[in-house]
C-alpha cells in the first residue's frame, strides 16, 4: 500500500516534495522518524535560508545559531558540505545586521575562501546602500571567477539604486547575475553620501555622467518618448528641470533622478551577459503620475540594451515605468513576457510593431489609474490597434485591454493560430464574433 | 484520431487517445521508438487499473496544456504549491491512490501531474508539527526520546518560520 513513507524511500520523489516546504516544515518532518531524517536534513542546509519570514527584525537569530553551531562542532560535524543555495534577505540585513554581527559572514568567507563550500547559487535581496556586504561580495567573486554559469550564479533582488556601489567598485560580479528583480521605488531618491558621490562624479561609470548630459532639454530629437502631448508636468518638476539647478538630495529633480536610473539599469543591463531572467517593478508609485521628463536617449540606450541581452528567458515589467510611450520589447531569446501597469495608447502602439520573435507565453494586465484619467490627459481613449505583429504565441493571457485597445484580443486571436484552447476561450470571451 | 491501447499490471486493456497518452513522455518515447501505432497493448506494468484510469483521466484534461516554456529557470526558488482549482478536486483522494499517482506519473514521466501531486502532499505537510504529521500520514516515531533531542537541537536555527 502506497504511503508517504513509500515516497520518503525513492530519494528523488522526497526532494520533488520538500521543494515546496519552507525550513521550519522541513524541520518538522526531518523529527517524524528516521526514514525522512537524511533527505530533510540535506535539504536543510542545501538551501540555507538566512532569515526569518515571520519576524521582519529577527535580528539575525538564524545567522547567530548558525554561526554558533558551526563553532561548537565544526564544519565537518554540520551539513555545511550540502550547502549549494544561500538566500539573504533584506531580513538578515536589517540594522541589527544578523548576517555581519553574528560573524557568519566571515565563516561563510572563510569557507569559500577554504574552498570547502560547494556554492552554486546565491540569491541575495537588500535594500541597502551601506557597503558591510562588500567583502563578502569580493570573495564570492574571487571564489566564482573561473566558474560557468551552470556552477555558480546569482539571483538580486533590489532596488537600483542600492546596487550602485557595488557596481561602481566591481565587487558585484554582474556576469554572474542570472536572475535579476529590480525594485523601482520612486519614492526614494539616494541617501545624502550617495547624492554627493554623484555630484562629484566619484564613480567612475562614464554612462551616467554621459546620461545627464543627454538631459538637454527640447530639441534633442523630439519624438515618442519625450512627447509631452497629454502628460501634464508635475508642479515638483517645474523648478529644477527647467532650471538647471541642482537641489538638494531629497528634493532631487525628478528627471534628473529619471535619467540617473535609466542610466544604472543601462550600465547593470549591458554586463548581465548571462541574465535568464529580468523584472522591473514599479513600487510605491501608488498616486505617482507619469512624468514628462526628457530622457529619450537613456530610455533609448536602456531599450536597445534590454533588447540585446543574449541568454533572456523571462522578461517582466510592472508597474509604471519611466514614460507612458516607453515599451520594452524582449531580446529575440525570450520565451515568456509579461506586462503588467497603467498602459496607455502609445504603449500599445508600440506593443503591436513588436514581433516577439521567440515568446510563446505572453500576459498583458492593463490596469486602471484614476491618477492618468485626469484632464489633459488624452491618451488612454479607446482607439482600435487592427493588426499585432506577434504571431507565436501558444499561450496569451491578457486582461482590461477593452478600455484601450478594444480589439486588441481579436488580434492576437487572428495572428496567432497555435493558441491554445484556454487562451482562445479567454481571448474570444468578450468578443461578439469570436474567430 | 488514432488510437493506443493501455494494459494495466492487473491485465485490463483501456483505449486512448495518442495525444491523451503522449501526456506521458515514456509513453511518447516508446511510441516514437516503435514508428507508429502499434496494434498491440502497451504493457504498464507498474500501475493498475484504478490509477491508470485516474492518471488517464488527468492526461484527457490536460490534453491541450501547451508544454511550460522551454528551459525554464530551475534554479528559481519561489515554488508555489498554488494548484489550479480542477486538479485541487482531482487530488480530492484517499491517500493510498494520492501517493499511487504520484508513482504513476514518476514512472510515466508525467511532470505536471507528479507536481500537482507533491505540491498537494506539501499542503498537508505546511504548518503541522512532527506529531501532527506523524498522525495525518500514520507515521511511527521510531526516534528515542535522547535522539529526538538531539536532533531538535542541532537543527534549532530552521525551526524560526
Amino acid at each position: 500500500m502506497a504511503s508517504l513513507s513509500t515516497i520518503g524511500s525513492i530519494r528523488e520523489l522526497s526532494f520533488e516534495i520538500l521543494q515546496y516546504l519552507s525550513p521550519p516544515d522541513i524541520f518538522s518532518l526531518l523529527l517524524t522518524c528516521k526514514l525522512f531524517y537524511p533527505v530533510c536534513y540535506q535539504s536543510l542546509w542545501s538551501t540555507l535560508r538566512l532569515y526569518s519570514k515571520s519576524h521582519i527584525s529577527d535580528k539575525g537569530r538564524i545567522c547567530y545559531k548558525l554561526a554558533r553551531l558551526i563553532k561548537t562542532r565544526g564544519v565537518d560535524n554540520t551539513g555545511v558540505q550540502h550547502i549549494r543555495t544561500i538566500l539573504l534577505h533584506r531580513y538578515s540585513l536589517t540594522c541589527t545586521n544578523g548576517f555581519v554581527k553574528s560573524g557568519f559572514i566571515h565563516v561563510l568567507e572563510e569557507l569559500l575562501r577554504s574552498g570547502r563550500l560547494g556554492l552554486k547559487h546565491l540569491e541575495l535581496r537588500y535594500n541597502s546602500e551601506k557597503e558591510e556586504l562588500f567583502s563578502f561580495l569580493g570573495h564570492l567573486r574571487e571564489y566564482s571567477q573561473r566558474k560557468q554559469p551552470d556552477e555558480f550564479s546569482m539571483a538580486i533582488i533590489a532596488n537600483p539604486i542600492f546596487l550602485e556601489p557595488g557596481i561602481r567598485t566591481q565587487v558585484l560580479h554582474i556576469e554572474k547575475i542570472t536572475s535579476l528583480d529590480l525594485e523601482m521605488d520612486w519614492q526614494y531618491k539616494g541617501s545624502d553620501d550617495d547624492e554627493r558621490q554623484h555630484a562629484y562624479g566619484a564613480g567612475g561609470l562614464g554612462a551616467w555622467e554621459d546620461s545627464d548630459s543627454d538631459y538637454t532639454g527640447p530639441g534633442d530629437g523630439l519624438d515618442d518618448l519625450d512627447d509631452e502631448e497629454g502628460w501634464p508636468r508635475p508642479a515638483s518638476d517645474q523648478p529644477g528641470a527647467l532650471d538647471g539647478i541642482r537641489p538638494s538630495n531629497l528634493q532631487m529633480d525628478t528627471s534628473q533622478y529619471n535619467t540617473r536610473l535609466a542610466g544604472i539599469l543601462t550600465h547593470l543591463l549591458s554586463q548581465a551577459t548571462n541574465l535568464r531572467s529580468l523584472t522591473i517593478r514599479s513600487i510605491r508609485d501608488n498616486g505617482r503620475r507619469y512624468t514628462d521628463f526628457r530622457l529619450s536617449p537613456p530610455l533609448k540606450n536602456l531599450q536597445t540594451t534590454i533588447k540585446n541581452l543574449p541568454k533572456l528567458h523571462t522578461l517582466t515589467i510592472q508597474g509604471k515605468i519611466f514614460h507612458p510611450s516607453f515599451f520594452i520589447a524582449p531580446p529575440d531569446s525570450a520565451r515568456v513576457v509579461n506586462y503588467d501597469g497603467v498602459l496607455p495608447n502609445k504603449w500599445v502602439g508600440g506593443f503591436r510593431e513588436c514581433s516577439f520573435a521567440n515568446v510563446t507565453h505572453l500576459k498583458v494586465k492593463f490596469r486602471e489609474d484614476v491618477q492618468e484619467r485626469g484632464k489633459g490627459c488624452r491618451d488612454f481613449r479607446k482607439r482600435p490597434v487592427t493588426y499585432v505583429k506577434v504571431s507565436g504565441l501558444l499561450r496569451c493571457d491578457i486582461e482590461g485591454f477593452d478600455t484601450v485597445a478594444p480589439d486588441l484580443g481579436l488580434c492576437i486571436l487572428r495572428a496567432n493560430r497555435r493558441l491554445d484552447e484556454l487562451s482562445k476561450k479567454n481571448l474570444s470571451k468578450d468578443i461578439e464574433h469570436p474567430l | 484520431m488514432s488510437q493506443i491501447t493501455l494494459l494495466s499490471s492487473d491485465n485490463v486493456e483501456m483505449k486512448v487517445d495518442k495525444e491523451v497518452a503522449e501526456r506521458s513522455i515514456l509513453i511518447k518515447n516508446m511510441l516514437e521508438d516503435v514508428g507508429e501505432t502499434p496494434d498491440q497493448a502497451i504493457p504498464i506494468p507498474n500501475v493498475n487499473e484504478g490509477v491508470l484510469r485516474k492518471v488517464i483521466e488527468w492526461c484527457e484534461h490536460h490534453r491541450n496544456d501547451p508544454p511550460p516554456p522551454a528551459d525554464e529557470d530551475s534554479d528559481s526558488r519561489k515554488k508555489s504549491t498554488d494548484i489550479e482549482e480542477w486538479d485541487q478536486k482531482f487530488m480530492q483522494v484517499d491517500q493510498e491512490m494520492l501517493f499511487e499517482i504520484i508513482l504513476a506519473a514518476n514512472y510515466l514521466d508525467i511532470k505536471p501531474l507528479l507536481d500537482v501531486g507533491c505540491k498537494t502532499v506539501a499542503n498537508m505537510i505546511k504548518g503541522k508539527s512532527p506529531e501532527e504529521i506523524r498522525k495525518t500520514f500514520n507515521i511511527q516515531n521510531d526516534f528515542t526520546p535522547e535522539e529526538e533531542d538531539q536532533i531538535r537541537r542541532e537543527n534549532e536555527w530552521a525551526e524560526d518560520r
